[in-house]
């Protein structure tokens, strides 16, 4: 064996040298960085005892223009309740039904007049356990900081605009992604930030944008965890959620 | 009788010798050349990735130690999680371990130590990968930075095989030894 040969002994020593180096390169690293935080995205998350949902909506409609897949709600889809002006059969979605579980979970996408794809709290749920969407909070900074969906990246709306804009660009191209979807969301119900700030997206060649109708409002009444204090760096990964034990979210209790 | 002192006479090379560089084994001389090249030059890639030093303009998709922090978290493992600043110090001192190992097996110094290293970085590595599974838990790897190798982001089976890979060519290296073009070749015959 060769570790065992005549050798073996300062192949060990060797080895020994190598990892103390390398100990000592991360230390060295870790002296001269910023303090990292040792607590994960989303700290203090209280995730409520519950089936883990496992229904996913992998893809959202592209361009929120109303001309995505079409696809049949389910008949039983927990969808927002909201003015439209479409027809049911119009309800772009290629939402899945679940399949791994018979969780109350049946995310279906709407269309309201404005051409944006709404979702439930369900759908926002299911995205956000896909792992592959991207939360934008579109309210202020300090409603931001106070309390929010994990991971979520803020965007105000005020952001787009005067001396701010610049920044936002790089912002924009440094925390998000346009092959991913993207839920846009503000304090629920009729406020607008969250379709402006969708549409703002949408400019920017993000095709899979979609607005989560009943917002903070909607999240917080249905039990889920949120996360506080600063924003987080980009990229980070976020831990999945399961709904309160209640099952179905739909509609969350939003209030106007 | 001679008066002249008898010479010590070298014994013949070892046509096949594990240190490879002399020898008149091709198999012996570049299969530890290839696998280390491969292996060492993957290492680098990854290690850098992870450090989040430079992306060199944007080029490549790095991530910076704060994530790896949070994917070393991620990976729950039982005692670890409850050392946050021992974790903290991993997430910085895991990419060293596979940069320094990379650099030294692309130069084929210390090469066998270099190989033993990653052998057993990638049992760590798969452990983890396999309660990971195990448990069902749904963790992204930060393996190579933002960007996917082989598998994608999600950890799964692909990981473990794409680990068990990389172990078995460390196995190999760590027995064959540097082969050709190897810096230890090159101090030994100085020796």
């Amino acid at each position: 064996m060769v570790c065992c040969s005549s050798s073996g002994g300062s192949t060990w020593l060797r080895a020994a040298v190598l990892v103390g180096m390398a100990l000592g390169a991360g230390g060295l690293h870790m002296a001269l960085s910023d303090p990292i935080s040792t607590e994960l995205k989303g700290s203090g998350v209280v995730v409520p005892p519950t089936t883990p949902t496992t229904a996913k909506l992998p893809t959202l409609p592209g361009g929120g223009d109303g001309t995505g897949p079409k696809a049949t709600a389910p008949e039983a889809a927990p969808v927002v309740t909201r003015p439209t002006t479409e027809p049911a059969t119009n309800t772009p979605t290629n939402a899945k039904p679940p399949t791994a579980s018979p969780a109350p979970i049946a995310p279906a996408p709407v269309v309201d007049a404005g051409g944006q794809t709404m979702l439930s709290t369900d759908a926002a749920v299911a995205l956000f356990n896909d792992l592959q969407t991207q939360f934008v909070d579109a309210r202020e900074p300090d409603e931001f900081g106070a309390g929010r969906i994990p991971s979520a990246v803020s965007l105000p709306v005020s952001a787009f605009n005067g001396q701010n804009a610049e920044a936002t660009e790089i912002k924009i191209n440094m925390y998000l992604r346009r092959d991913l979807n993207v839920v846009v969301y503000c304090g629920g119900g009729q406020c607008d930030a969250s379709k402006l700030v969708a549409k703002n997206l949408q400019a920017r060649a993000f095709s899979k944008v979609a607005v989560y109708h009943d917002g903070m409002t909607g999240w917080t009444a249905a039990g889920l965890p949120t996360e506080s204090g600063p924003e987080n760096p980009p990229g980070l990964p976020r831990m999945p959620i399961t709904p309160p034990a209640s099952g179905g979210t739909s509609g969350g209790g939003s209030k106007p | 009788m001679s008066d002249v002192p008898l010479r010590s006479i070298p014994p013949a090379p070892d046509s096949c010798s594990p240190q490879g560089a002399s020898c008149g084994c091709p198999l012996r001389a570049f299969v530890p050349l290839t696998l280390r090249l491969t292996l060492g030059s993957l290492l680098i890639f990854s290690g850098w990735l992870k450090l989040g030093i430079s992306s060199f303009g944007g080029t490549l998709s790095t991530i910076d130690p704060q994530t790896v922090l949070y994917a070393i978290k991620g990976f729950q493992i039982p005692w670890l999680s409850d050392q946050p600043n021992l974790m903290a110090f991993l997430a910085f001192a895991v990419p060293w371990v596979e940069l320094i190992t990379g650099v030294a097996l692309v130069l084929g110094l210390w090469t066998r130590a270099a190989a033993i290293v990653v052998a057993l970085t990638m049992v760590g590595f798969t452990a983890g990968i396999i309660g990971i599974v195990a448990r069902g838990l749904d963790v992204k790897c930060p393996c190579f930075g933002a960007m996917k190798f082989i598998c994608g982001a999600e950890i799964g089976t692909c990981h473990i095989l794409r680990n068990t890979g990389f172990f078995l060519a460390a196995v190999v290296i760590a027995k064959m030894g540097h082969g050709a073009l190897g810096l230890d070749g090159f101090l030994n015959r100085k020796a």
